[in-house]
């Protein structure tokens, strides 16, 4: 038997990931393109071909994938650390897979996502329309613009931006459910469910120079102009936080044992 | 091949003694190859360590003989050396039970030669 | 390659699940980690595998620290009743991982074992029965390239052909690259001369380790009439002792004195009723008088004694 050195494990782990990952994107594009596009689509031009030009179609496609990969990284999280566990890897290399694989993830859905807007977007453009909300009106600098026709480039950037957030959150989520018990778990999501309405009633007390500050940490400008830069940094300083957190609760994490 | 826990006698020895008996009874002839070491673990389920030490034993003995690489081999004349060695124990520590148990069991001398004796026929 | 356990103690809230465990495990030794239920040995075995933290204590393997560290968790593959394979995963991508994750993977053995259990590769984890669960799991044992292999309940679910199988097979992989196993089982009567070291843990304390064979011999029974027995023992080391009318039975440890008065039978005790008679002693150490079990007690625990043949 051959034994090469460690350096094979991290891939091998990097491509179980990809694999795992690729099966659930795969699953959601078929739901996506097929319910969410080309049925509606279908319906819109026959429609159009009955009434004529008044009807038009569209829907949005960064939400929805902004939550499906956050499930995706909270669901696979603990089988992950078991699997990964029993083939000799530390709990540092553990989260550092699961945040480089979200990473890619998110590039790669936003990548598709993007490319299928802009597809969607230029071939049926009295048809149907695939909106990137919130990138698409910080790519093209105001709100009210939600359907992109061009921008590729930062599109895709800002709507991986966004995904890896969701993903960053899905996988602190799923880290946190895996390590605590009910009572915890309803004591923090409790916790939060008070404290999210009472942050923003008391954001709205506000004085004006305050919420103009928190308007420029995410791009808002003067008469509703959006930059994308202070927007992207934002988010992704917020990720960073995140993933530290979730590494923070990674590092005392333990298997449980079925039957103890 | 049979081994006890309750034997007197620890496993090594036991392993020694059952190769013995494959040479006394003729099943390896001398300067035949004995099985190997891992032959004997895998099939009676006994560590490798504890088998080569019953080996050794053989081997200290003058029983056996190692050729590097190949595996051990009976010595020639160990055939007669392990009969008398078995007779000497025969009569020094089984007869000496056998007349024990038969004073116990209030067995004359006489009557236990008889026995004896008619076991033979 | 040494791996040394040093003062491990591992509490939860509700009980102390290991107190100041140390321990040396050879490289190229058959290990048996004996102990009943809850004495510690999946926590022990758990702790040494980067499961679980301990609370106090060290585990190093040639002096490097060996909690959550990588490269020298890579020697190490802990093999146990808990399932930590994905469960849609089939088993032939379950030896394809391991290799990838461990760099290597002697598939000669690999297929080797496949045929002997004739498990069905292309089957998923989960659709496997408890037996095939734990042949999966041993097969991936076997074949990783580590120096130690924890098989915890490596028997779990196997029929009388397959254990034995598995046997021979652990034997003969043994012998061909040499490394340490530790296996941590129940049944055991039939890894007894397997095993070259034991280990007996009870209520998260080693109560004995050393070589199997000295252990098997450490301790004996002596059988006779109540008052005889007695009389010889009453200056040993008594373990426990098993009454019926006309007839004890006394288990001593330390070696056989000489001059045993006729009419006393002697036997060494054998690794299996050792333990049983060690563990015994251990819990109810505090109050000798309720060492002497009444024979029904002690009825499952072995079954070549006479005392127990004849209280039937």
């Amino acid at each position: 038997m051959k034994v090469l050195p460690s350096s094979t494990a991290l891939p091998c782990a990097l491509r179980y990931k990809m694999r795992q990952s690729g099966i659930g994107i795969g699953i959601y594009f078929a739901f996506f393109i097929g319910l969410g596009v080309l049925a509606p689509l279908i319906v819109v031009a026959a429609l159009q071909s009955t009434q004529g030009q008044g009807t038009f179609g569209g829907t949005d496609v960064i939400f929805s994938s902004m939550i499906f990969v956050g499930i995706l990284a909270g669901v696979s999280s603990s089988s992950d650390f078991k699997f990964f566990i029993q083939n000799g890897f530390s709990r540092g290399k553990i989260v550092w897979i699961s945040i480089l694989s979200i990473a890619i993830v998110s590039v790669a859905q936003g990548l598709i996502i993007t490319a299928l807007a802009l597809i969607v977007n230029n071939v049926f453009p009295t048809l149907y329309s695939v909106e990137v909300l919130f990138a698409t009106s910080y790519a093209y600098g105001g709100f009210g613009v939600m359907v992109p026709t061009s921008h590729f480039f930062l599109i895709w950037f800002l709507s991986a931006v966004m995904l890896f957030l969701a993903s960053s959150i899905g996988l602190l989520i799923g880290i946190f459910l895996d390590r605590t018990g009910t009572v915890v778990r309803l004591i923090v999501c409790a916790t939060v469910i008070v404290v999210v309405p009472l942050l923003i009633s008391i954001f709205q007390f506000l004085p004006m120079w305050w919420k103009a500050f928190f308007g420029r940490l995410v791009g808002f400008g003067e008469n509703g102009h959006m930059t994308p830069w202070p927007f992207a940094a934002t988010l992704l300083v917020i990720s960073a936080l995140v993933c530290a957190g979730a590494a923070l609760l990674n590092r005392r994490r333990e298997i449980k044992r079925v039957n103890a | 091949m049979n081994f006890s826990d309750t034997d007197g006698r620890p496993l090594f020895q036991q392993v020694a003694g059952q190769i013995e008996d494959l040479i006394l009874t003729g099943a390896v002839p001398e300067g035949e190859q004995v099985p190997s070491t891992t032959e004997i673990s895998t099939t009676y389920k006994i560590n490798p360590a504890t088998v080569l030490k019953g080996m050794n034993l053989l081997v200290s003995k003058g029983y056996l003989e190692k050729r590097r690489g190949i595996g051990m081999f009976v010595t020639p004349g160990t055939h007669r050396k392990l009969v008398n060695e078995r007779r000497a124990t025969l009569l020094h520590d089984e007869v000496s039970a056998l007349v024990t148990e038969a004073r116990n069991l209030g067995i004359s001398r006489d009557q236990l030669i008889d026995m004896i004796k008619g076991s033979f026929e | 390659m040494t791996l040394k356990i040093s003062h491990l103690t591992k509490r939860y809230k509700e009980k102390q699940a290991l107190n100041n465990v140390s321990l040396t495990f050879e490289p190229s030794t058959i290990y048996a980690l004996l102990g009943n239920n809850g004495a510690g040995k999946s926590t022990l075995l758990n702790i040494i595998n980067n499961r679980i933290f301990t609370t106090e204590g060290e585990v190093e393997l040639d002096g490097e620290p060996v909690i959550d560290n990588s490269p020298a968790l890579r020697h190490l593959y802990l093999m146990s009743e808990d399932n930590l394979f994905p469960p849609s995963m089939k088993v032939s991508t379950i030896f394809t991982m391991t290799e990838g994750f461990f760099g290597g993977f002697d598939w000669d053995l690999a297929n080797h074992l496949i045929n002997g259990f004739e498990l069905q590769t292309s089957l998923s984890f989960k659709k496997l029965s408890t037996g095939y669960r734990t042949i999966t799991k041993l097969i991936a044992a076997l074949c990783v390239p580590a120096n130690y292999i924890f098989l915890d309940e490596p028997v779990l679910g196997l029929d009388a052909t397959h254990r034995e199988f598995f046997y021979r097979e652990l034997i003969q992989t043994f012998s061909d690259r040499p490394r340490c196993f530790v296996i941590s089982t129940h049944l055991i009567e039939e890894i007894s001369h397997l095993v070259e070291s034991v280990v007996i843990i009870d209520d998260g304390v080693i109560l004995e380790q050393g070589d199997a064979e000295s252990m098997e011999r450490s301790a004996f029974s002596v059988e006779g009439s109540p008052d005889l027995a007695e009389e010889f023992t009453a200056n040993l080391d008594v373990l426990s002792s098993n009454r019926i009318t006309g007839q004890m039975t006394v288990y001593v440890k330390g070696t056989v004195p000489p001059d045993v008065p006729a009419g006393l039978r002697i036997e060494y005790l054998g690794l299996q009723d050792y333990f049983v008679r060690l563990a015994q002693a251990h819990k109810f150490g505090q109050n000798p008088s309720l060492r002497t079990m009444d024979s029904d007690f002690t009825d499952d625990s072995h079954d070549s004694h006479n005392s127990t043949e004849v209280a039937r």
